[in-house]
C-alpha cells in the first residue's frame, strides 16, 4: 500500500520522452516500451524533482478539477503501478 | 515492443518526429564479415566526440527517442561510451548492436550503469566453425562469447542477433538453444541486402529459396508474417524519413540505414534544415507511390517489400525487390496459397 507521505523520484536509468503530450518510457531491465495515460503523463512531468505522494495529488487536483480523494487514489494507483515496474524509486 | 511500438511509430510518423534513429559511430571494425553491408573502405571520416554529441543534441531536440548505436564496430571507438553516456543524459533509450568482441566486463558494467535498454550481439554460430566462416576472423567466436558473458553478468538486457546464410547453414537450431540457455532475446534473419554501395556480393551468400521455407515455417525464428495476406500490394511509404532516420559516421543523414540517400549533414546543418529540406520533401513525395510494377502483382498481399532494399537491389525506390518477391513466394506457399506464387512466376 502506498503511503501519502511517500516521496518518490524518477529512476534515472529509465529512458523517456514526450510524444503528443504523452510520456513514453523504456525500462532497461527488460527493454520494454511503455506509454503513460494522460494522468500518468501529467504526474511524470511533475517529478522533475523528488515529490511526496500528497504533493502530486494536490497538483492533480489543481490541473484536472477532481476532488482530493479521487486525486489521492489516482496518485496511489500510479505510484504503486510504476514503482512495481521500476520506473520510480523511493527517494 | 510490438503493438505499442507500432502505435508510437504511427504517431511519430504523422508529426514527422524522428522517433527511431540508427547512429553509426564508425565504419572501423575488427571483423571481416562476408555479408557486411558497409562498403569495404573502413577509413570513412568520423565526427569527433563533440560533433557526435552535438548531433545527438539536435536529434533529441527534434523528439528522437529510440537510439541504436551501430557501425562498423562501435566499440572500436575509444570514446564510444562517452558518446553513449551523453545520449543517456539526453533521455534516449539506447541500444547497441555489436560483435561483442571488445565488450570487457568493465565496459559492460558501464553500459548497465548508464541504463542501456539492450545490447545486441551478432553471433553466426554456437560453434566457432560456422561463426568464423562468416566473420572470416579466427578467434572471433571465443571473443564474442566472452563479450556476451560480460553483458549477461552485468545484468544487461541482451539480444542474440544472427543471420543464417550459406556459410552457417543449419546453425539456427544451435543458436536458438544458445539464446534460450542464457535467457537472451533472439533475432534471426535470413535475408541479405546488397552493400550500401550497391555491390551485390553479399546477396550471393543468401540461402536458396527452397532452404528458406523451413526457416520461415519455424515459429522460433521470428520470421513472422502475422497479418499476411493483406489486401493489395505493400505500400512504398514506410517510416523511412518520417519517423525513422540514420546518421553516418561523418554526420550524413539518411532516411533509414537501409536507404543510403543523403538528406544532408548534421554537423553542418540544423536537424530542421535536413528533415524539412528539399531532399527529404522530395523523397517523401516520391515514396507516396504508387508502386507501378507491384500494383498488379498476385503476390502483393504476401509481400514484405522494403523500398530501401529495392533501391539497393538496383530496382529504384518504387521497383519490385527480388528478395521480397522471394520471401512472398515462400510465405504464399506456407499459407497454402501456392497458386499465387505460381501465377506470379508465370506473369
Ligand atoms: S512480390 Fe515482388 S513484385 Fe510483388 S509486390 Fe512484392 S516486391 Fe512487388
Amino acid at each position: 500500500m502506498t503511503n501519502d507521505s511517500l516521496v518518490v523520484k524518477r529512476n534515472p536509468q529509465v529512458a523517456w520522452r514526450e510524444l503528443d503530450g504523452k510520456i513514453m518510457l523504456v525500462t532497461p531491465a527488460d527493454a520494454m516500451l511503455h506509454l503513460l495515460n494522460d494522468t500518468g503523463s501529467f504526474l511524470w512531468k511533475q517529478l522533475d524533482a523528488p515529490r511526496a505522494a500528497n504533493d502530486l495529488a494536490a497538483a492533480l487536483c489543481a490541473e484536472f478539477e477532481v476532488d482530493e480523494d479521487t486525486a489521492r487514489g489516482d496518485v496511489r494507483e500510479f505510484i504503486q503501478e510504476i514503482l512495481g515496474k521500476n520506473m520510480l524509486e523511493r527517494a | 515492443m510490438g503493438r505499442l511500438y507500432g502505435q508510437l511509430q504511427d504517431a511519430a510518423r504523422a508529426s514527422l518526429t524522428p522517433f527511431d534513429t540508427m547512429f553509426e559511430v564508425t565504419r572501423r571494425c575488427n571483423l571481416r564479415c562476408a555479408h557486411c553491408y558497409n562498403p569495404p573502405d573502413r577509413t570513412a571520416a568520423e565526427m569527433d566526440t563533440a560533433q557526435a554529441c552535438a548531433a545527438l543534441d539536435k536529434i533529441a531536440a527534434a523528439g528522437g527517442f529510440m537510439l541504436t548505436f551501430t557501425g562498423g564496430e562501435a566499440m572500436c571507438r575509444p570514446d564510444f561510451l562517452d558518446i553513449a553516456a551523453h545520449a543517456r543524459s539526453l533521455g534516449f533509450a539506447v541500444t547497441l548492436i555489436s560483435n561483442g568482441t571488445l565488450i570487457t566486463a568493465e565496459a559492460a558494467r558501464r553500459m548497465a550503469a548508464l541504463g542501456f535498454a539492450d545490447v545486441g550481439v551478432t553471433l553466426y554460430g554456437a560453434r566457432p566453425g560456422p561463426h568464423e566462416a562468416v566473420t572470416r576472423t579466427p578467434g572471433s567466436h571465443e571473443k564474442s562469447l566472452r563479450g556476451i558473458q560480460n553483458i549477461l553478468d552485468a545484468g544487461l538486457h541482451a539480444t542474440l542477433r544472427s543471420v543464417i546464410m550459406k556459410p552457417n547453414r543449419g546453425e539456427h537450431e544451435a543458436l536458438v538453444q544458445f539464446a534460450a540457455d542464457r535467457g537472451m532475446r533472439q533475432l534471426i534473419d535470413v535475408h541479405v541486402s546488397p552493400r550500401q554501395d550497391s555491390d551485390p556480393a553479399p546477396v550471393e551468400l543468401q540461402l536458396p529459396e527452397e532452404d528458406l521455407e523451413p526457416l520461415y515455417a519455424d515459429p522460433r525464428l521470428n520470421l513472422s508474417f502475422a497479418g499476411l495476406p493483406r489486401t493489395g500490394p505493400p505500400r512504398p511509404d514506410c517510416d523511412a524519413g518520417r519517423s525513422v532516420c540514420a546518421v553516418c559516421p561523418d554526420g550524413t543523414v539518411y532516411p533509414c540505414i537501409q536507404l543510403p540517400v543523403s538528406l544532408g549533414n548534421i554537423v553542418q546543418q540544423s536537424f530542421d534544415e535536413i528533415w524539412n529540406g528539399p531532399s527529404a520533401r522530395d523523397l517523401r513525395e516520391l515514396m507516396a507511390g504508387p508502386l507501378p510494377e507491384c500494383s498488379a502483382c498476385a503476390l502483393g498481399g504476401y509481400c514484405l517489400r522494403c523500398s530501401g532494399v529495392a533501391f539497393l537491389e538496383g530496382r529504384g525506390l518504387l521497383g519490385p525487390s527480388p528478395s521480397a518477391c522471394q520471401g512472398a513466394r515462400v510465405i504464399a506457399r506456407l499459407l497454402g496459397h501456392g497458386h499465387a506464387a505460381t501465377d506470379a512466376v508465370k506473369s
